[in-house]
């Protein structure tokens, strides 16, 4: 077998990229960063446009083509070009290990779509004929935009169900029914993140609470299950019937750059347009409070949010946004330039810029610790999915085929469950953690004290004046306490009554009834 | 509930079949998930804490509580005998919960309150309640709440039931406060009880245990001073993190039952009800007993004085969880070898960390077996 037809191997080389790409990225922003700063503080602007370009235009290009690389990561492996002798490597049954049976074609789209097929009822069930309709549930005024929505995809069902309908009969090469298969399962997806989406909506105008917390948990729990389900049940059907697998159910069930999404889901890794948020509501608070006073420190902090959107945009795998954004950079970044030149900097400012670029250089090492991090959690949730998958198979060709789902579901956290539990008892994992929760806690500290410096002047509390206060009562109180204590045992020493072994220790004297 | 996933439809192994089960099943999942959406939409409040008890004492964030016996259970204070006949232990409990989550995970609900079982059994139970530190608290040290609060709510609880001595009974963190406390201190503990609670944190099978190690403690205290809740949530998270996707896809498939619902929301309440911990505290925890294993070591500092284990020369019960993956049984059987007592005892019962103090099998025999155990001591 050679290195690269493993699904492992090209699981593994998938995660790999990514990495290498998310690094490269930081590290080419980081540099870019810390040049632009630089070159600001010296007021050097031709020489800071020059790097910073250079930058962050070289960072474009390794993204731009990382990313188009990354567009069909194990097509290599699934293509029938991927052999030197022209046959696809999925069609070689010693590819996978697990697999002692043959692929064969199987007979694919036999029937063609009516309004009466299977599908269709179960939509219209689900939605047109809406069974909910005599439901008290449908008086509730949240479920009823809901519905409203999810009606509105109902043409767009049935416009591809005609198409599917036209389609199937003349079809007959697999690849164009696998094709199919595909868009069918964009237009499920799409149409599954809406209602996600809507329902999430919904939870907000939940009050606060267990009741609300407990609905996204579900929630998120559902998208994972459903993301699973749509990977699973293919091949699942075709194994309850008692007919062979063929290379795309297999492309469905182990494709890393899909599975990556459930790996997202089950930790929630904090996604590019939640990043993206917090660091433009920090910059705006910032902004907020530097308007009127300060301009290099909004300029500094607008700089930062673009080059803080640019690398957390950079991760949502999109080349065309990666290019947005660098344009927005680009162009903020003369405009920033041009007007802090105009401006000469008080000591003030000059501390502002040094926290921000050690913010900037912070951030870039958290993100690739992050990126360390995820990466170890791609590639173990790769394993136990291989692990499962061998297990499934096995049981397929012992006649015990699962027979539903929720089996499948089960088995695939039990063995996760194993797979991270082993990786979470190694050191490399604690340290990793560990690490990341230190860099976290240094750039809350950096935070802090960028807005201590810009709060200076104002006629607010700052966390370092609380935290003096919060140690002086602490003091006191201390003492006050170890009088009353030094009051008790005083007192207690000279009742007899009271037994004594180890000194003060032994009064059983009450503190004062301070309720 | 029906089933999430449908069954239905002979016809297999064909693409529309697959689209049609792919379909109804989101369909299925989207209708439980509206379901439990209005279910959960009327769910104004999560009672928890059925008990009722009284405030004795309050310092700043801290709470002492006295639970009342039921009116007619025949076990009211200074009574002779308890509600199950039993003669009653004079000698008041006092129990010492962790700073992590809140107390009321004793005192669920009635049919889930390890409380009340104890109420039931003839016991004047006791309870500090940590409350929620703010900022003003991250100062507090160990010694300030084992020499400080604990000490306080024992000479309170002396002082109202009139004794010389409480029953310390504590629970995980809460467990080796007052084991540290019954080394320090062990004129005033008539009887040791701990719950599921580390003691040796050498032990390699414990998560938390490994992580702690390479913690760097240092960093987050200083960074937060009070250490917030959502650091050490996401650390119990990850311990089981796919099992818990497992729980919610469970819980969705029961909602349209009120009281398997509010059971559920219930235990969600306290498992998501986690105050911030005071930086000065947690810091000499992790790194004097998680990285340094200070306590069995003998060299762990409290103010000016050492912690001897073999200062316990009380009565121990020692009560740990089968199936703990919080804290090893390793790590909690461990006490045996270090204290002084020569009454000393080991007790498994079956279930997980939190199992043992909400489970049915736990409700039926930990109660029970405290209470005879203390009654043979009193």
């Amino acid at each position: 077998m050679s290195k690269q037809s493993t699904p492992d191997q090209s699981a593994n080389d998938f995660y790999s990229t990514w990495m290498e790409r998310q690094n490269a990225l930081v590290a080419s922003w980081a540099n870019a960063a810390q040049q632009s700063t630089a070159a600001m503080m010296q007021g050097n602007v031709a020489e800071a446009m020059k790097h910073g370009a250079e930058a962050y235009t070289a960072t474009m290009e390794h993204q731009t083509a990382s990313a188009k690389q990354m567009m069909n990561p194990f097509g290599a492996w699934f293509s029938p070009q991927a052999s030197p002798n022209g046959a696809s490597k999925a069609n070689d049954a010693t590819t996978f290990p697990f697999m002692n049976v043959p692929f064969m074609n199987i007979p694919f789209m036999n029937t063609p779509f009516s309004e009466a097929n299977p599908m269709m009822q179960a939509w219209q069930n689900a939605f047109r004929q809406n069974p909910f309709g005599q439901n008290p549930i449908m008086q509730n005024p949240f479920v009823q935009p809901w519905m409203q929505a999810a009606s509105g995809a109902v043409p767009g069902f049935e416009q591809w169900s005609k198409f599917a309908e036209a389609g199937a009969s003349s079809f007959a090469m697999m690849g164009q029914v696998a094709k199919m298969y595909e868009q069918w399962q964009h237009l499920s997806q799409s149409w599954s993140i809406s209602v996600q989406k809507m329902y999430s909506s919904m939870a907000d105008t939940m009050p606060a609470g267990v009741a609300q917390d407990t609905f996204r948990n579900m929630l998120s729990g559902a998208n994972v299950y459903m993301k699973l389900f749509e990977r699973w049940m293919p091949a699942l059907e075709l194994m309850k019937s008692g007919k062979p697998l063929k290379a795309e159910d297999l492309q469905s069930l182990m494709n890393p750059a899909q599975y990556k999404e459930v790996i997202d889901a089950v930790f929630e890794f904090m996604i590019p347009e939640q990043m993206q948020s917090l660091v433009k509501q920090m910059s705006a608070f910032t902004q907020s409070m530097n308007v009127s006073t300060n301009q290099a420190a909004r300029i500094l902090m607008g700089q930062m949010e673009q080059n803080a959107s640019m690398i957390f945009g950079m991760m949502s795998h999109n080349p065309e946004a990666a290019v947005n954004v660098y344009n927005t950079l680009m162009s903020s970044y003369q405009q920033a330039l041009s007007t802090i030149s105009a401006l000469p900097m008080n000591q003030r400012q000059s501390e502002m810029v040094a926290v921000g670029q050690e913010i900037l250089s912070r951030l870039g090492e958290y993100s690739q610790a992050v990126t360390k991090f995820q990466h170890l959690l791609y590639t173990n949730g790769q394993k136990a999915l291989e692990k499962m998958t061998e297990a499934t198979f096995a049981a397929g060709r012992n006649k015990k085929a699962v027979s539903n789902f929720d089996e499948v579901f089960k088995t695939w956290v039990e063995m996760n469950e194993e797979v991270f539990h082993d990786l979470f008892e190694t050191k490399e994992y604690a340290v990793m953690q560990s690490n990341l929760a230190k860099i976290s806690s240094h750039l809350y500290n950096n935070f802090e004290h960028l807005f201590e410096i810009m709060l200076k002047d104002f006629p607010v509390v700052t966390r370092s004046h609380v935290d003096e206060l919060a140690k002086t009562v602490f003091e006191l109180k201390r003492k006050v306490r170890d009088l009353e204590k030094h009051d008790a045992y005083s007192e207690a020493d000279a009742e007899p009554t009271n037994a004594k072994s180890n000194g003060k220790s032994t009064s059983t004297k009450a503190p004062a009834h301070k309720k | 509930m029906s089933k999430i996933h449908s069954t239905e439809h002979a016809e297999t192994g064909n693409t529309k079949h697959t689209q049609t089960m792919v379909l109804q099943t989101m369909s299925s999942v989207y209708h439980h998930l509206l379901q439990s959406l209005s279910a959960l939409q009327d769910v104004k409040n999560v009672d928890v804490g059925s008990s009722e008890k009284e405030c004795i004492w309050e310092d700043g964030h801290v709470w002492l509580y006295r639970f009342r016996h039921k009116v007619g259970s025949g076990a009211k204070q200074g009574a002779t005998k308890s509600a199950s006949g039993k003669g009653r232990v004079r000698t008041p409990v006092l129990i010492v919960y962790a700073l992590v989550n809140r107390p009321y995970m004793l005192d669920l609900q009635p049919d889930r309150s390890l409380v009340q079982q104890l109420l039931l059994q003839g016991l004047d139970v006791y309870m500090i309640d940590w409350g929620y530190p703010t900022h003003f608290e991250h100062h507090l040290t160990l010694d300030d709440y084992i020499s400080g609060f604990v000490d306080d709510c024992v000479s309170v609880v002396c002082r109202d039931a009139d004794v010389q001595r409480v029953n310390l009974v504590g629970v995980c963190q809460g467990g080796t406060f007052s084991t540290i406390y019954a080394a320090l201190f062990p004129k005033k503990v008539r009887n040791l009880i701990t719950l599921a609670t580390p003691i040796d944190f050498s032990v390699k099978d414990g998560l938390l245990f490994r992580w702690a190690k390479e913690m760097n403690v240092d960093a987050v205290v200083d960074a937060f001073g009070i250490v917030p809740a959502e650091v050490l949530n996401a650390g119990f998270i990850m311990l089981k993190p796919f099992a818990r996707l497992q729980k919610y896809m469970g819980a969705l498939q029961t909602l349209d039952d009120e009281e398997r619902m509010m059971n559920f929301l219930r235990m969600e309440q306290w498992i998501f009800d986690s105050p911030g911990q005071p930086g000065e505290c947690y810091r000499q925890f992790i790194a004097d007993l998680y990285q340094g294993n200070k306590l069995v070591k003998g060299s762990l500092q409290l103010g000016r004085r050492t912690v001897k284990l073999q200062n316990i020369t009380m009565p121990v019960l020692n009560v740990y969880a089968a199936e703990d993956h919080i804290v090893p049984h390793n790590s909690t059987k461990a006490l045996q070898k270090y204290v002084g007592a020569e009454d000393y005892e080991h007790y498994e019962i079956p279930g997980g960390h939190i199992g043992i103090f909400v489970g049915s099998k736990a409700q039926k025999e930990l109660a029970p077996k405290i209470a005879s155990w203390l009654q043979e001591r009193d």
